[in-house]
């Protein structure tokens, strides 16, 4: 009994091995399986978490931009001889494009440059996408076209709109958004921007991001 | 006998098989962990990362509360109350310069805390003021106001006096011919047009005072010297007394008595002495002491006692703002959260008072976040 025992058990019968062999692999294409799912998942959480972040900071660098947006030449003065209007926001095609003069810049050290600067948003197609970037220029020499700089903020962008909010009057009716401003027609700056930002996620969805920017200055 | 069998059987496979699920199971583990581990670096940067942007939205609506605390005082108060108000709330009235601000440098909001400080705009010498409006001519007591103040600040004296040649062409309407550009030793529209990065001459008032950076002859370390000491906000030339560190009206004593456009006004003139300009202005400090308020009238009580002919007192009526109460403001808030490392916004917003229709208005001028 004890030396055949010892016989059977120096080895493994062909069923045992196959058995064996059989087991191993599933719990490892189990494992194989559950470890690309997650690893996915976790790649999709990130880009997904990317895409807000890349919308946060572009939503703020708008704000700040926005809400120090002033009347260049009128803020100690009636009447200037300045032509180019300080806010300028167009229709662009489906989208909007915004030109206007901000206290937004950090003047370079030693160079002949000051707060004041003229800040432009606008969309630029992408080559053989059907997706645009988002760029913004900073150019603190203003009408001059040879200052400044301009770079993309984003380049997976769907959809830029802005849409712009008069001062409420003291008297009469207030009026609703409009999707252009030019200020030499009105004068003034808009009490509020609504700016509306479409951006396309890995996966091919659109995510939208909505955000009001008071100007303070005319309220 | 079949007991025992199994028994041994039972031990021997126990002895073989242990170690196979040991490692597989480790494996599964160590596998698992890094996965998460992963997970856990990269969701603890993003939460960090949203705090953070969470933060500085809340730092910057505090930030902004300050300004707006600080207009709604400033519409509500007089001068003098707020100065006894900023001494309650723990603030100074005047800073190391000598310069009259209010400064509240701690206040809770919510959860963190905003610092205020409130600077009077006539207490400096208005660039804007240099050359007229209407007449577009050189106001020549500015002139001598700003030569003496940048004398007292230790400007090298050639820089000087470019900048403020400079500066007449700049704020200089665009007349036709030589009424444009007057000064022949500033810089000119065609200068600015001549640069490496060539940009217009403005042709108007300044609209914030970094703007003065643009002009010829300035440079990074004159533009630290005199920028606490001039403005470009309030309408006219007149400098608060009341307010003014030593300095200014110095600066402003000698501008007194010489007469604003060359052959008008009387044309009688003098140059006034440096220690008679500084005896003025330490008396009109003294005096500031007893009451806060100097109105045109006590400074001009002053100066008479002071120097007895009439240049400087009559003088001073084109100089001195009357009531001796600023309606220009310029607020810095700085809303802080956090203990240790606070997130910080800071807001700097000029503010003006009217009086309209029997109502006093405090309209922001303008607004910049930093």
């Amino acid at each position: 009994m004890r030396p055949q025992s010892r016989t059977t058990g120096k080895g493994f019968t062909l069923i045992e091995v196959l058995l064996a062999i059989f087991i191993g692999s599933i719990v490892l294409t189990v494992l194989y399986a559950s470890f690309f799912q997650i690893n996915r998942a976790k790649d999709r959480i990130e880009e997904e978490l990317e895409l807000y972040h890349e919308a946060r900071i572009i939503m703020s660098k708008i704000t700040k931009d926005l809400a120090t947006a002033f009347p260049r030449g009128l803020i100690n003065s009636q009447s200037t001889n300045i032509t180019t209007p300080f806010f300028y926001g167009v229709e662009d095609g489906q989208n909007s494009k915004l030109s206007f003069t901000s206290l937004s810049r950090t003047p370079a050290q030693d160079a002949r440059e000051s707060d004041q600067s003229e800040i432009s948003y606008f969309l630029e197609p992408i080559e053989d996408s059907d997706l645009f970037a988002l760029v913004r220029r900073d150019n603190p020499t203003f009408e001059s076209d040879t200052g400044g700089t301009q770079y993309a903020i984003s380049e997976r962008i769907a959809g830029f709109n802005l849409t712009y909010l008069p001062k409420i009057p003291e008297t009469g009716e207030a009026q609703g958004y409009s999707t252009e401003w030019n200020s030499t027609e009105t004068l003034s700056l808009p009490a509020a921007v609504n700016v509306n930002l479409v951006l396309k996620n890995p996966r091919g969805d659109d995510v939208q991001f909505n955000t009001l920017v008071m100007i303070p200055i005319v309220n | 006998m079949k007991n025992r069998y199994q028994i041994t059987n039972d031990a021997r496979n126990r002895d073989q098989e242990k170690g196979i699920v040991l490692v597989i199971v480790i494996i599964i583990i160590a596998v698992l962990m890094i996965l998460v581990t992963d997970l856990i670096y990269f969701t603890q940067i993003d939460t960090e990362i949203s705090s953070n942007t969470r933060d500085e939205i809340k730092a910057r609506y505090i930030a902004k509360s300050g300004v707006h605390v600080a207009a709604g005082t400033l519409k509500a108060r007089p001068l003098e109350e707020l100065s006894s108000l900023t001494a309650a709330l723990g603030g100074q009235d005047e800073n190391l310069e000598g310069f009259w601000a209010i400064n509240v440098p701690y206040f809770p909001v919510g959860q963190g805390n905003v610092s205020v400080t409130v600077t009077d705009e006539r207490s400096k010498i208005n660039l804007n003021s240099l050359v007229g409006r209407s007449t577009n001519k050189v106001d020549r007591q500015v002139r001598t106001e700003l030569t003496e103040l940048f004398k007292i600040l230790e400007v090298d004296e050639a820089k000087s006096a470019r900048f403020i040649s400079s500066l007449i062409n700049w704020t200089d309407a665009p007349l036709d011919g030589a009424e444009n550009d007057q000064d022949a030793a500033g810089a000119n529209g065609s200068f600015y047009a001549s640069l490496e990065n060539p940009y217009s001459i403005k042709d108007g008032p300044i609209d914030t005072l970094q703007e003065i950076r643009m002009i010829d002859g300035m440079d990074d370390e004159f533009y630290n010297q005199i920028k606490d000491f001039v403005t470009v906000f309030p309408r006219d030339k007149k400098i608060n007394f009341s307010t003014a560190p030593k300095a200014v009206i110095i600066a402003a004593v000698k501008g007194s008595a010489v007469s604003a456009i060359e052959g008008q006004g009387g044309g009688s003139e003098k140059e006034v002495d440096d220690d008679v300009a500084e005896q003025i202005a330490d008396q009109i400090i003294e005096e500031r002491k007893e009451t806060p308020i100097i109105t045109q009238q006590k400074a001009r009580e002053i100066a008479k006692s002071v120097d007895e002919t009439s240049e400087i007192s009559a003088g001073l009526v084109g100089v001195v703002l009357g009531s001796g109460e600023s309606e220009i403001f310029t607020v810095r808030a700085v809303g802080s959260l956090g203990e240790e490392n606070p997130t910080k916004r800071i807001i700097e917003a000029v503010l003006k008072k009217t009086r309209r229709d029997q109502e006093v208005i405090v309209d922001i001028v303008t607004w910049k976040e930093l």
